[in-house]
């Protein structure tokens, strides 16, 4: 799992499905304007629940939601690459003690 | 009325440097000074800089790529070629712009002045990038293709600090960072759209020619974001 975050391609697939989905989105919210009127002017999260009926519309906010966690975490996670730590000290320590320990390779 | 003969006579006098390399480099930096007194005068006639319409925006981001160009002749590209088009493009698309010299009072903020100006180098880097990536496609020459990376690693940047700014300015202005409409969408698209060219060069998983056309095709993905939107999609009507 940890491997799979870490990879390039992870971040390069989560980027190109970030790009479609919000391809999606410019389409649908001119052509849903009273839906989506109101969209600035609570907080998301709320303005989602007030709107789930309606999730055959909005469907790519959640989408847009996962990708984001997901390239957030893969953002951490690809450290190696970048030689940058974004995590703690004692969490990295951690990683790398499993790693040895099941013997992993990167 | 003048206005349109000013441009087009600074179009006209690009488009002739483009005949021949020595006569053209020298109409080529008469048509470059042209153009900056004309930038001048707009920042004179408006009393700020000339940064808060699409018209002047992408006059200014024309100024910027001339003025790369007199850097890249002298130390890389020796033949400009496709690269004089570039202030072209800029000077022949702020045509089609209206010209709108009064700003708002939340646009009157030193955070929308450096947003819109960062832009401005932003879109110029950018267009750039892909204008050489044009020039390794043509003549395979992988300095090029290495200059077209680093330029559009430069634009990117400078698009990044951009999108922060604005959306500091906006919080300032209208109390939001962010608005869900088909511009603000774009601009990210946009955004992702180099961050996938970068990486995937970065990593020399796009390689050669496949990076150079990805790279080439960001500048349809970046002037569709920053001109396409509101006409084609029907986003909200922005003044800059």
């Amino acid at each position: 799992m940890l491997r799979l975050l870490k990879s390039i391609k992870t971040a390069l697939v989560i980027l190109f499905l970030s790009i479609t989905v919000f391809v999606a989105g410019s389409i649908y919210i001119p052509r849903n304007l009273s839906l989506f009127s109101d969209i600035n002017d609570i907080p998301l999260f709320r303005w989602l629940s007030l709107n789930y009926s309606s999730i055959g519309k909005t469907f790519w906010i959640y989408l847009a939601i996962f990708l984001m966690a997901a390239r957030g975490s893969e953002k951490i996670c690809e450290r190696e690459i970048y030689n940058v730590s974004l995590l703690p000290k004692q969490i990295e320590r951690c990683f790398s003690n499993r790693h040895k320990a099941s013997g992993f390779r990167e | 009325m003048s206005h349109l003969f000013i441009l087009l006579f600074i179009i006209s006098l690009y488009a002739l440097s483009l005949s021949d390399d020595r006569k053209g480099y020298r109409v080529f930096l008469i048509a470059l000074f042209l153009h900056l007194l004309y930038v001048l005068y707009r920042t004179f006639h408006l009393g700020h800089p000339p940064i808060t319409d699409k018209f002047d925006i992408l006059l200014s981001a024309g100024l910027l790529t001339g003025l790369y160009q007199l850097y890249l002749k002298r130390r890389w590209i020796r033949e400009a070629g496709y690269l004089y088009l570039l202030p072209v493009l800029f000077v022949f698309l702020a045509l089609f712009q209206e010209r709108i010299d009064t700003i708002s009072s939340s646009m009157n903020s030193s955070w929308f002045y450096l947003h819109a100006g960062l832009l401005v180098i932003a879109l110029s880097l950018l267009t750039t990038g892909s204008v050489i990536g044009l020039l390794y496609l043509k003549n395979s020459e992988h300095t090029f293709e290495l200059l077209q990376y680093r330029i559009t690693l430069a634009g990117w940047l400078f698009f990044s600090l951009s999108i922060i700014a604005g959306s500091i300015w906006f919080f300032l202005a209208q109390g939001v960072y962010w608005l869900w409409t088909a511009k603000e969408l774009w601009l990210t698209i946009t955004w992702f759209y180099y961050s996938l060219y970068l990486h995937g060069r970065y990593v020399n998983f796009l390689k050669g020619e496949r990076a150079a056309e990805i790279g080439v095709a960001g500048v349809f993905v970046l002037f569709f974001s920053y001109l396409g939107v509101t006409p084609i999609l029907g986003s909200p009507w922005t003044q800059f």
